[in-house]
């Protein structure tokens, strides 16, 4: 079996996704937050996009470029909440993965959003158990949990609306189908 | 004075100081090295929010009321308002504020990094700033507008060709003056932490 076309492994198409990434969590910061600690997760939204054209690891290396790519712009790099970033966004791209691996066509973009906050807002408790609230921190979690729930829920309908839309993907996926088409 | 500075100095600096910040145990000295850090924030063109640093503050005060411990401030019901809980919760507040202003100062956004992954941080950096032209109208249809900004980028070789174009390096060596000025902060804080070391063998 052959691998994923070169097109896709390009680092042109990766940091194109990357740099969504950032701008995605730069308009999220703009954007007023009624509670603290929510977060909306549309700088999720290019790594969704990318379960449909990358490899598992590319979408990985994805992951990780937003991370490191989001704490230099904000400065947060060497902070507690380059911590939370990290954890949460590696939990919630591993889970995203395996979602959509298993579930393939079975599943839509709304249910690999809200497994991906389930899964960033569960560890990112259990580091903020363990870092700043202490016990304190299970009292947070059912209203951080159900609140994750429906920000991902928006979360993915606007994903699955741009992978529907979206000229640029279907440019791609274009590209990707003559390739499988050729070999 | 600050203009035109090498991020890296930037950087080497945070490095040489957060030591000193992190295994600080006075919490006065916590919170001067909080407030330095602000201030070198927004003498360095960075934004400081006070409201959000409040109310993560308290939460983290508030979420530290439970197990009491030391001595009894307030009583609400069966609550009890206690300074050791209180100077746990500022403590732990103090060191999640002071590490983000701390490494806003540190990290900046022209920073380059070596090597193949500075190449492709740089090419990121490159397509967010081609990225941040697009003023989004929520009035109209953001897909659309998202879509045709990357299909802009993606269709134009000169915007490609830029992204590949290796990052101006910063030919200004730092000047006296501003080697004097990180050479400061190091030494206020390691100054301070030595300080706070020498009272706590003294006590």
């Amino acid at each position: 079996m052959r691998s994923t076309p070169s097109l896709f492994k390009s680092r042109e198409t990766l940091a194109l996704l990357a740099a969504c990434c950032i701008f995605l969590a730069m308009i999220e910061y703009i954007i007023p937050k009624p509670i603290l600690f929510i977060r909306y997760g549309i700088a999720n939204i290019p790594i969704m996009v990318s379960l449909k054209i990358f490899s598992p690891r590319m979408t990985m290396a994805l992951v990780f470029l937003k991370i490191i790519g989001q704490g230099i712009i904000t400065g947060t790099l060497f902070s507690y909440i380059f911590l939370f970033s990290l954890s949460g966004s590696l939990a919630s791209g591993i889970a995203m993965i395996i979602i959509y691996r298993i579930c393939k066509d079975k599943i839509s973009m709304v249910g690999v959003s809200i497994t991906g906050a389930f899964a960033s807002n569960t560890v990112q408790l259990i580091i903020a158990k363990y870092l700043i609230f202490g016990k304190a921190a299970i009292l947070m979690a059912p209203p951080v949990l159900i609140i994750g729930i429906v920000t991902s829920l928006f979360t993915g309908i606007f994903a699955e609306l741009f992978i529907s839309k979206s000229q640029w993907l279907k440019t791609k996926l274009s590209i990707q189908g003559q390739y499988a088409e050729k070999y | 004075m600050l203009k035109n500075i090498d991020p890296r100095l930037y950087l080497i600096t945070g490095i040489i100081i957060f030591p000193a910040f992190l295994f600080t145990t006075d919490l006065f000295i916590r919170f001067l090295f909080v407030i330095i850090a602000v201030v070198l924030n927004i003498i360095t063109g960075r934004k400081f929010r006070v409201l959000p640093n409040i109310l993560l503050s308290l939460g983290i005060i508030i979420a530290h009321i439970y197990p009491p411990s030391g001595k009894v401030y307030y009583e609400i019901g069966q609550f009890y308002i206690t300074q050791g809980a209180i100077f746990l919760g500022l403590k732990k507040s103090l060191l999640l504020i002071g590490s983000v202003y701390i490494s806003r100062f540190s990290v900046r956004k022209d920073l380059v990094l070596p090597g193949k992954a500075g190449a492709l941080f740089y090419e990121i950096f490159f397509y967010f700033e081609k990225l941040t032209e697009l003023h989004l109208k929520f009035k109209k249809n953001i897909i659309e507008q998202i879509d045709s900004k990357l299909l802009e980028i993606e269709n134009s070789p000169a915007i490609k060709e830029g992204a590949k174009t290796k990052s101006p390096s910063i030919n200004s060596k730092p000047c006296f003056r501003q080697i004097l000025f990180f050479a400061a902060i190091v030494f206020l804080f390691w100054g301070l932490f030595g300080y706070s070391h020498i009272n706590l063998w003294r006590s």
